[in-house]
């Protein structure tokens, strides 16, 4: 244990004071009128801006969020049991800023960038403000770059680009972070940081997330930003902007971020909670009017710059958890029309047992198809409609019909399909793997394994081509960004495909 | 039966009603020129007679006494000891029901004169009350330095310990000595602390 040397302490204390250059102090003040649940009426503070930062006397800041005739709205951003009625606060004259740079990765903050697990301060230098302007046209690029989640039925069919928002969305106990997660896993290699602002979660499934993260070595290149269910509404509804905020330092700094937003109906809702306390109308499901705009304008920060900006973007999964599956409800919807596609996780399939649990059929991706590996394209393009299709057929054969030879082979495939797009959690595979399995399944070299050994198949021929075939697993993976890689059997990457393939049959035996 | 009632100093509805009153009741003293007289009046009749009975006020305000019985009292207690204007615009206010808000309209009467006047309310509070000198220095270079007429509230206060404080509409200047300490406080604790952090074999003393 080290022992401090007071006489060194004092020496700088006392050249500081020397140093000390007290200027009058100007500052532009109001009075509190009425406090409570997070919110705060002034009067005074007749020069306050929207949105600028004020600090009350025990140091607690606040935000103007309502500009009235005669007094001031504003939002408290952390412990207001201690501010009294008649307590004076002070305009600051700048914007909410949080710490941005390096320094944040592999923390767990609050959404003012104050340090929650105990490392000490964040050591960083720079500071963004919360809430800006997105980038605007002429500043950004399509989707082109692929964002690999590991997740074979995500990469398949709804690919993410970078720069995407692609909407998580299901009831609770679907999966919904166990997606996310995965995706965030899957990026120890990419080089993209990634951001996990925790809104309205418990902390203990917060505390369950950090667990994974660090066990996984993820949390080298991730932030958590946590404003749990305990936070005042304000904390919770500055969070994703917070997160936003940090991730948008590296975007423009030329590089990639993934953020996590878990999940935005709570954030909605801490925001309708503010909203009602300030006496604004009440809309529909008593959400405030500017409640999309609340959403949308976070969603659109997350976006992919032009090469002369560095090209930098920010991939952003927004969760929304839906009650008893209702997609038509306010904010599902609201987020639905923002982002550029959703993946639907429904609790049936969860209990039967597909995980992840995604609706293939409305489960979309709008604009990541523009950025999916060239050759996961070309081996499933055509997935997401056979599986469509085999749902059809599936709910037909449950009739008991008789079926001809090739329905019952489609239904075969399709049950087969179905089982190799299972996966595990915690378990994201590198995209040459799933083009490797998904060709097996796709052409059809798994229609003689029975259904209920498909995955164990699937994990020894994957381990077959890692050790005995490693050639052609890199030859897959020099070849993945090719035009017509696993395309046409005559293309050579297809052919050695296919012999690794047949070899591995001939050898395979399954386990009794 | 007395009715009792708390002295609402920051309703703001009272605040906006205040000033509609006090812009009519400048309106018609200026009318008849003697606005500042009017509202000396007003004051004290706010400060010598409701202050001192206030039994008064809440029958003034109360909306159980009928209008007329009001405008009697008025007339009875204040008729020919104070302007035309402010008995009238007293039974004004009583007839709409207002006598509630009449120190609300008081402290509007109050600013909106001024600002008619081109006069700026400054408050100043002191450790101790300045001399006669140092108030006249003050008031000057106020003066001068607002380019308008001063009007000069000084309130002492303890917990200042030493030097002023200004308060001119919301914004503070503040000189005092327990303001600097505050500063002073947190400026030691953040750059002893960054100084700590960024080099903490300097204080480690050496086994």
């Amino acid at each position: 244990m080290t022992k401090f040397n007071a006489d060194e302490i004092a020496s700088v204390l006392q050249a500081e004071i020397e140093q000390y250059d007290s200027n009058i102090d100007v500052r532009e003040v109001g009075t509190v009128l009425e406090v409570g649940d997070g919110i705060a009426r002034v009067h005074g503070l007749s020069g306050v801006m929207a949105n600028e930062m004020v600090e009350f006397p025990n140091g607690t800041r606040g935000l103007a969020f309502n500009l009235e005739e005669n007094s001031v709205g504003l939002i408290i951003l952390g412990d207001y049991l201690s501010i009294k009625e008649g307590d004076e606060v002070r305009a600051l004259g700048r914007l909410l800023s949080v710490p941005v740079g390096e320094a944040v990765i592999g923390r767990v903050l609050d959404p003012l960038g104050n340090p929650l697990d105990g490392k000490g301060p964040v050591a960083s230098t720079e500071s963004r403000p919360v809430e800006v302007i997105a980038a605007g046209v002429s500043e950004r690029q399509p989707v082109s770059q692929p964002l690999q989640t590991g997740i074979k039925a995500v990469d398949a069919m709804t690919p993410i680009g970078r720069g995407q928002r692609e909407l998580i969305i299901g009831d609770r106990k679907t999966g919904k972070t166990a997606v996310a997660i995965d995706a965030i896993l899957n990026q120890r290699d990419s080089g993209v940081k990634c951001f996990y602002v925790a809104i309205g979660q418990k902390d203990s499934s917060v505390a369950g997330v950090i667990k994974i993260l660090e066990e996984q070595g993820a949390m080298e290149y991730t932030t958590v930003i946590v404003s749990g269910a305990s936070s005042p509404a304000p904390l919770q509804y500055v969070a994703p902007y917070a997160g936003t905020a940090m991730a948008e330092y590296f975007m423009w700094k030329g590089e990639h971020a993934l953020i996590v937003y878990d999940d935005l109906s709570k954030q909605a809702v801490a925001y309708r909670e503010l909203s009602l306390l300030m006496r604004r109308p009440p809309g529909r499901e008593a959400f405030p009017g500017d409640v999309f705009y609340c959403h949308s304008r976070l969603l659109e920060r997350s976006s992919k710059l032009s090469d002369a900006l560095g090209g930098g973007s920010i991939t952003s999964l927004p969760i929304i958890e839906t009650l008893e599956g209702e997609v038509s409800a306010y904010i599902p919807t609201n987020v639905i029309s923002i982002t550029d596609g959703q993946i639907y996780l429904q609790p049936d399939l969860f209990f039967a047992g597909i995980r992840p649990a995604m609706n293939v059929g409305i489960s979309v991706s709008r604009v990541g198809g523009a950025a999916q590996v060239k050759a996961m394209k070309n081996v499933a393009g055509g997935l997401r409609l056979d599986l469509a299709a085999f749902r059809e057929l599936e709910a037909f054969a449950q009739l008991g019909t008789d079926l001809d030879a090739a329905t019952q082979s489609q239904l075969d495939r399709g049950y087969r399909m179905v089982e190799l797009l299972k996966q595990g959690q915690y378990k994201p595979l590198y995209v040459v793997d799933q083009l490797l399995s998904l060709y097996a399944g796709i052409h059809g070299y798994l229609d003689d394994v029975p259904v209920n050994e498909v995955s164990a198949w699937e994990a020894a021929f994957l381990q077959f081509m890692q050790d005995q075939k490693s050639a052609v697993w890199k030859m897959v993976d020099e070849n993945k960004d090719k035009g017509d890689t696993l395309k046409k059997a005559d293309d050579p990457t297809t052919q050695a495909v296919v012999a690794a393939i047949k070899e591995f049959k001939k050898s395979y035996k399954p386990a009794d | 039966m007395t009715e009792v009632r708390e002295k609402a100093v920051f309703d703001t509805g009272q605040q906006y009603l205040g000033a509609v009153y006090a812009k009519a009741l400048l309106g018609a003293a200026e009318k008849s020129g003697n606005a500042e007289s009017v509202l000396d009046e007003l004051n004290s009749f706010v400060d010598d007679v409701l202050a001192k009975a206030p039994n008064l006020e809440s029958t003034l305000a109360s909306p159980r006494i009928a209008v007329e019985a009001k405008t009697a009292m008025l007339d009875r207690s204040l008729g020919g000891k104070v302007s035309v204007e402010l008995l009238n615009f007293l039974k004004v206010v009583a007839r709409h029901g207002r006598f509630d808000c009449l120190r609300a309209i008081r402290q509007a009467a109050r600013q909106q004169l001024n600002e008619l006047r081109g006069r700026v309310e400054v408050f100043l509070s002191a450790a101790q009350s300045p001399s006669q000198e140092s108030i006249e220095l003050i008031v000057s270079r106020l003066k001068a330095l607002l380019g308008k007429e001063v009007d000069l509230h000084i309130d002492v206060e303890d917990a200042l310990i030493g030097g002023v404080k200004l308060r001119i509409g919301d914004t503070v200047y503040d000189a005092s000595v327990a303001n600097r300490l505050v500063r002073l406080k947190s400026e030691l604790l953040s750059k002893t602390g960054q100084q700590l952090r960024d080099n903490l074999d300097r204080f480690a003393l050496a086994d």
